[in-house]
């Protein structure tokens, strides 16, 4: 009997995945646990697994088709089998793949912002199906019928609000750039990782109010401080203290003294969080992803040093799941090894911050009135203006400063 | 050239028009020559009908065409079924719908059946006639609105007609036809009062009218609730909503187009009938469109209609019952959530 390789659910708001790259053509003899085709959902990119030595007897979800979770992408089989469409959602099948993305694990424990407690939309099937054509999320339409169900009028009105700004959503052609046409070049179509990036990036600077404020911290104690307390601290490899952990550190206890900044905005409504869960960027060779330290306000910094190091290995390795990639309430981002020093971050939404962490440099400072080498350390700090004003704002960035030049202050 | 008739003169009319055609066709029931030949009765002329609708036909046309009964339900309309069967057009009065379990095996098992069981080599062009219809303070047993039973009914034919004129070019229809027809007059409109043209016309069977053009809900009414549904649209027209009225003529068979591109057009449908509830033409047609106008609803379909229950003898009571204005009303808002349309 054929088996069945799932679209998996990688995280609770997810409901459907991209198909990125089918490994394997139909036809070709797979091993148990041999990367059969490739998937991405709006986090991560991620490879399914055969979940049996046979033959990949059917594609049925071609290259960027878009799947809703649970629904077969393909099937496994002996050769010559063909797909017994009453095999089709046995739990025998779906079970056996499930193993293999079993990678995931939903804890309850987790805060889920996006889709906890929401209630089942109430849409009318004309309002549906005028959705569909107009490509309507009805997730982002308000209902003004009983009980607040969406009816055509509120589909058509959200229409109509897509007609009248086009050109805040379409991009000029190549064609209207210029009138010298552009002929040579690479073309590579945007999917996967790429097109989640692209697709967050424009939403991010299309539907926040986001503007970056930019300061130096003198981190010539730091330094010093990180450098003994490396040498002081090596247990294993496991801990090897960098700027990086400190910096961590150094934001960690300013939201934590400023919980405005640690929040996140959605759905017209502004979240304010005890518990701080860190995003890190770290750049892959085919995107950036954020890797989250959670209940990093709970956590030493020799802790949140470990934490950084796995998560970033794994983040190269491409081994995180979805919920190691999910529920950050501020990012950090860093552009120091390649020598930049200020930059404009752009928000991560729904988070409301994001501090981006440039090259240190050294620079003759006056101290009182003689002038020292001193080593500075560029911060812009981007938020959402919508969230929190310029001067709290503010406020949390000069306390990330003064965190970095009181060091010890960051171990006590 | 039209001319002002009752609901009733239009049935005369019908039926004298179609007798004067066709010597085949004879009249058939309970009291419908009305004493015409009793010697004590003659200086007042025939009443025709317990409510004097076959009023002065049997003194055209003769005893031997307008055949007085006795109160045997299953014994003249076996006859009526036998004649047609056997070449005669007969209109046969069932005095009210609700005795119609007195002779439901003649109308179902073999007037509905004859066509069908014999390979198309029989045909029973029988049209029956029969008085339904509550508001009258007429209790339980001759209140009802029983057109669901012969819809249900493979084989015949049923017509429920809103007003004269759709009244006399249906009934002529119906006695032209070559299937059983029954045709439902609503005894509150006897009196109802119509242009109607004159001379012979008939109306073909299947064929909705569209009442009232409108783009914001679509009305469906099954006889005389087409009448409350106008005056409900009347009323929505004044809050700004506009009712697209849809009277289906017959139910069997079922204009299912008109009511389908209408509901596409507005997107909600109520259907008002006075019948019960339950597996009934409201029923029939929510059904119907659900399945295949789904994707153009834009709010649960409501039916308007009495509730499960006999109809009342109390006046008071009766009133309730019925389908109004009102609870038409109260159900549009429901449908569109606006609190402002609430009247009760």
């Amino acid at each position: 009997m054929a088996t069945e390789i799932i679209m998996p659910k990688m995280g609770m708001g997810m409901e459907e995945g991209t198909v990125v790259e089918w490994l394997k053509r139909t036809g070709d003899s797979v091993k148990k646990g041999e990367s059969v085709v490739s998937i991405s959902s709006d986090k991560i990119e991620k490879d399914l697994e055969a979940p049996e030595d046979g033959v990949l007897i059917d594609i049925e979800a071609d290259v960027d088709a878009v799947v809703p979770i649970g629904q077969a992408l393909g099937y496994i089989g002996v050769e010559g089998e063909s797909v017994g469409h009453e095999s089709a959602g046995s739990p025998e099948a779906s079970i056996m793949t499930k193993e293999t993305v079993s990678n995931v694990v939903v804890s309850p424990s987790l805060p889920d912002l996006s889709e906890k407690d929401q209630p089942r939309l109430r849409v009318s099937p004309a309002a549906r199906k005028l959705a569909k054509t107009g490509n309507v999320d009805l997730n982002k339409v308000a209902g003004t019928g009983p009980a607040g169900r969406i009816t055509k009028i509120d589909v058509a009105a959200v229409i109509e609000e897509m007609k009248r700004q086009p050109a805040a959503i379409s991009q000029p052609s190549v064609q209207e750039i210029g009138n010298a046409p552009l002929i040579g070049g690479t073309t590579k179509k945007v999917t996967g990782m790429r097109k989640v990036i692209a697709q967050h990036m424009l939403e991010s600077l299309q539907k926040t109010a986001q503007l970056t404020l930019q300061t130096t911290a003198d981190v010539t104690d730091l330094i010093d401080f990180q450098k003994k307390a490396r040498e002081a601290y090596v247990i294993n490899d496991e801990v090897r203290l960098t700027i990086t952990d400190f910096i961590a550190k150094a934001v960690v206890n300013a939201l934590l003294d400023h919980k405005e900044m640690n929040a996140v905005y959605q759905d017209d409504s502004i979240t304010t969080f005890n518990d701080v869960h860190l995003g890190v960027a770290v750049a892959l060779s085919e995107g950036l992803v954020v890797p989250v330290i959670r209940d990093a306000g709970k956590k030493t910094l020799s802790a949140i040093s470990r934490e950084i190091r796995r998560a970033s290995q794994a983040a190269r390795k491409g081994s995180l799941d979805t919920l190691q990639l999910s529920g950050s309430t501020f990012s950090i981002t860093s552009l120091g090894t390649y020598g930049i020093g200020f930059f404009t971050p752009v928000l991560n939404p729904p988070e409301i911050g994001i501090l981006g962490v440039g090259t240190i440099s050294d620079r003759p400072v006056y101290t009182g009135d003689e002038l020292q080498r001193r080593s500075l350390l560029p911060l812009s700090l981007t938020f959402d203006h919508r969230a929190i004003d310029g001067a709290p704002a503010a406020a949390f960035l000069v306390a990330v400063k003064a965190n970095l030049e009181a060091p010890l202050k960051l171990v006590l | 050239m039209t001319i002002k008739m009752s609901y009733s003169d239009a049935i005369n009319d019908a039926i004298r028009l179609a007798m004067r055609k066709d010597e085949n066709v004879i009249l058939i029931g309970e009291d419908v020559a009305g004493g015409a030949e009793v010697d004590h009765l003659q200086d007042q002329g025939a009443w025709g009908g317990v409510f004097g609708v076959t009023k002065g036909i049997v003194e055209e046309f003769g005893r031997g065409r307008v055949i007085d009964t006795p109160i045997a339900e299953a014994g003249y309309m076996g006859a009526a079924v036998s004649a047609a069967a056997t070449g005669l057009r007969p209109i046969s009065e069932l005095m009210f719908n609700d005795f119609i379990g007195s002779c439901l095996d003649e109308v179902m098992n073999q007037a509905a059946k004859f066509h069908y069981m014999f390979g198309g080599k029989a045909k029973v062009p029988l049209t029956i006639r029969t008085i339904d219809g509550a508001g009258f303070n007429a209790a339980a047993q001759h209140s009802q609105s029983l057109y669901a039973l012969f819809t249900h009914i493979p084989g015949l034919k049923v017509v429920v007609p809103s007003n004269p004129s759709d009244m006399k070019g249906l009934l002529l229809n119906a006695v032209f036809d070559d299937d059983p027809v029954i045709v439902f007059e609503d005894k509150t409109l006897y009196g109802m009062k119509g242009e109607v043209e004159e001379g012979f016309y008939t109306i073909p069977f299947g064929k909705a009218e569209i009442k009232r053009a409108g783009s914001d809900l679509t009305i469906v009414g099954i006889g005389k609730q087409v009448l409350t549904a106008l005056k409900a649209a009347d009323q929505l027209a004044k809050k700004g909503f506009e009712t697209e009225v849809i009277d289906p003529r017959t139910l069997s068979p079922l204009d299912e187009e008109t009511i389908i591109n209408s509901v596409k057009k507005t997107g909600r449908l109520i259907i008002v009938d006075e019948a019960y509830p339950r597996c009934s033409a409201a029923t029939d047609i929510a059904a119907i469109v659900g399945d295949k106008a789904f994707d153009y609803l834009d709010a649960p379909i409501k039916r308007v209609t009495a509730p499960h229950s006999p109809v009342p003898f109390s006046p008071p009571l009766e009133k309730l019952y019925m389908p109004s204005p009102e609870k038409i009303i109260n159900a549009f808002s429901l449908m569109v959530g606006d609190k402002v349309f609430t009247t009760a």
